[in-house]
């Protein structure tokens, strides 16, 4: 039997009473990489805060690596997954380096020397943070403040934070938005490097063109239902 | 950290310990520091100086650097979960119900039965102005909105205030001592309002420096918060609790003092603000110096008495807040 790294079954979401989401099934296996398109306001962001546990269904099931997302504990969950949000929460007296610092936290182990960690500075988890950083092109405004960055340097901060996280499933919602060519290929590259090595991941973005040049899954979301849109198999890292 | 914030921050602690010792020794106007110390060292522990120090100074020293911790920490947490740099007890309203549940202990004369009523009072009366905010807090995502519900309640609490004293008019004492409270002080403050005030500062303390990790998280925004693995509905409880205590452990131990919660993070916050584990804790050692120093002012200021140390605490963090809020206004634009 395929492990699903992501499923889920029959997810309706109402909000003010329209069905934005009207009994969506999806599969993710690990490696694969897919988009959701659609048009603004169809409900893409809604599904992946569902998909993540940021937002309860009114109907239906999501499974993490098999495992029920409500019975996982938010730690657990944490592990397991990383999502990017559009429109993050980013105080401009943060420096670069603390915010993607964050990304680390699902990992320390609560309760295991405690005391310890109060005390000490220290930063077990410095390799993540350096990878996230590079793939970004970060590295070396790492010291810098999130308030002292372009729109698209602080896209990039937010990113590197999420690739912290080093989860085997990634949700990206509109990961290229405020960011260069250049910089979008890199992100892209890097992305596919993951999913070579078994992670999963899921983008959202309104730009058709876009993702069927990145994706090897490209899904449509129109009337609260998701259709296929193409399959490419040269995308698809298994 | 750069040397200089570096510097700052390894200052806090040599800073409170000086002031604290200088604020033991040094009495109000009119009486002479030096006939103390010269008791203390001719006669030791017999002699008077040594009770003047141990029942009077110490007491109302160890409750100033309580007070003033207490409120930095709880301001200093509550600025990251509203994502708000100028909330604090004071504005939320949570002290001035705080007030009201030890108004109330006076007035309904439970302080004369247990000193612990007073503390008791004010910290329940706090952590049911801050359910209310929790409440609210799962019906509006906006922190603008949850802060002017915390002026809202602030108000009714005032007006509460307003009538419970309005009540104790006849009672000639017990309306002065509600007065004389409300004005916040540290006169005539004993170890028995310090043992009733302590042990919810520290309780209020560990508990916020406990989820030091979640108010990192949290600074990102309760979504951003979730997806980092942090159980927010219960980061919220424990920091409602948190400041709840704080706020009632300062109101028990000095009456309403305000603007050291807003102001005494701020100043901090170039020190530490990325990491609460250093911020909180600079913050409350910065609170505790600086009501040290506000009290020991307001002992040696001119006039016919001493000044209450909540008018004095408002006149010197009002024009600093002022020029603060200016200065990031001047740069806005």
């Amino acid at each position: 039997m395929t492990q699903f790294a992501l499923s889920a079954q029959d997810i309706v979401a109402v909000r003010q009473q329209r069905r934005v989401l009207d009994g969506i099934e999806l599969c993710l296996i690990p490696g694969e990489v897919a988009s959701i398109e659609g048009a603004s306001g169809v409900g893409k962001s809604t599904l992946l805060h569902i998909l993540a546990g940021l937002l309860a269904p009114d109907c239906g099931k999501v499974r993490i690596a098999g495992f029920p997302l409500e019975e996982l504990a938010p730690r657990e969950r944490a592990q397991r997954l990383a999502i990017a949000l559009q429109t993050p929460v980013l105080p401009g007296e943060l420096s670069v380096f603390e915010l993607v610092r964050l990304g680390r936290l699902p990992h320390k182990v609560p309760g295991a020397g405690v005391l310890n960690r109060f005390w000490r500075d220290c930063d077990i988890d410095a390799e993540p943070i350096e990878r996230a950083l590079i793939a970004v092109g970060l590295r070396n405004l790492a010291a810098r403040t999130l308030g002292s960055l372009s729109g698209g340097e602080q896209r990039r901060a937010h990113l590197a934070r999420v690739l912290a996280q080093e989860t085997p499933l990634l949700l990206l919602d509109e990961p290229t938005t405020h960011l260069d060519e250049v910089t979008a290929r890199q992100l892209m590259k890097e992305l596919q490097c993951r999913a070579e090595q078994g992670t999963a991941i899921l983008m959202v973005t309104h730009d058709a063109t876009w993702a069927s040049g990145h994706c090897g899954h490209a899904l449509r979301l129109e009337n609260g239902k998701l259709f296929a849109q193409r399959h490419n198999q040269r995308n698809v890292s298994r | 950290m750069t040397l200089k914030r570096s510097l700052t921050a390894r200052a806090l602690t040599p800073t409170l310990i000086v002031l604290m010792v200088f604020a033991a020794l040094v009495g109000p106007r009119g009486v002479d520091s030096t006939l103390l110390l010269r008791d203390l060292c001719s006669r030791g522990l017999t002699g008077w100086g040594w009770l003047v120090l141990l029942q009077l100074r110490l007491p109302r020293v160890l409750i100033a650097a309580s007070t003033g911790a207490a409120l930095s920490m709880a301001g200093a947490a509550l600025q990251t979960w509203l994502r708000n740099p100028i909330a604090d007890a004071g504005i939320l309203g949570i002290s001035a119900w705080g007030a009201l549940g030890a108004v109330l202990a006076l007035y309904l004369g439970l302080s004369a039965v247990t000193p612990w009523a007073q503390p008791v009072m004010a910290a329940a009366a706090a952590l049911l102005a801050l359910s209310v905010l929790l409440l609210a807090r799962q019906r509006t995502e906006s922190p603008e909105r949850l802060l002017m519900l915390g002026v809202g309640l602030g108000g009714i609490g005032a007006s509460l205030i307003s009538l419970v004293l309005s009540w104790s008019l006849p009672d000639w004492k017990a309306s002065r001592q509600i007065i004389a409270w409300l004005l916040g002080g540290l006169d005539g403050r004993t170890w028995v309002h310090a043992a009733a005030a302590l042990p919810l500062a520290i309780a209020g303390m560990a508990l916020l420096l406990a989820e030091h990790e979640g108010l990192d998280a949290l600074r990102l925004g309760p979504l951003e918060a979730a997806s980092l693995g942090v159980d927010v509905p219960r980061l919220e409880w424990r920091l409602a609790v948190g400041t709840g205590l704080l706020a009632g452990a300062a109101a028990a131990g000095a009456g309403a003092i305000g603007f050291v919660g807003i102001i005494v993070p701020y100043l901090v916050r170039s020190t530490s603000f990325a990491r609460h584990r250093l911020w909180l804790i600079h913050s409350a050692l910065a609170g505790a110096a600086f009501l040290v120093l506000a009290d020991l002012i307001a002992r040696r200021a001119p006039g016919a008495g001493e000044i209450q140390l909540g008018v004095l605490t408002g006149l010197l963090g009002a024009p600093i807040l002022l020029r603060q809020l200016l200065i990031k206004q001047e740069h806005a634009q």
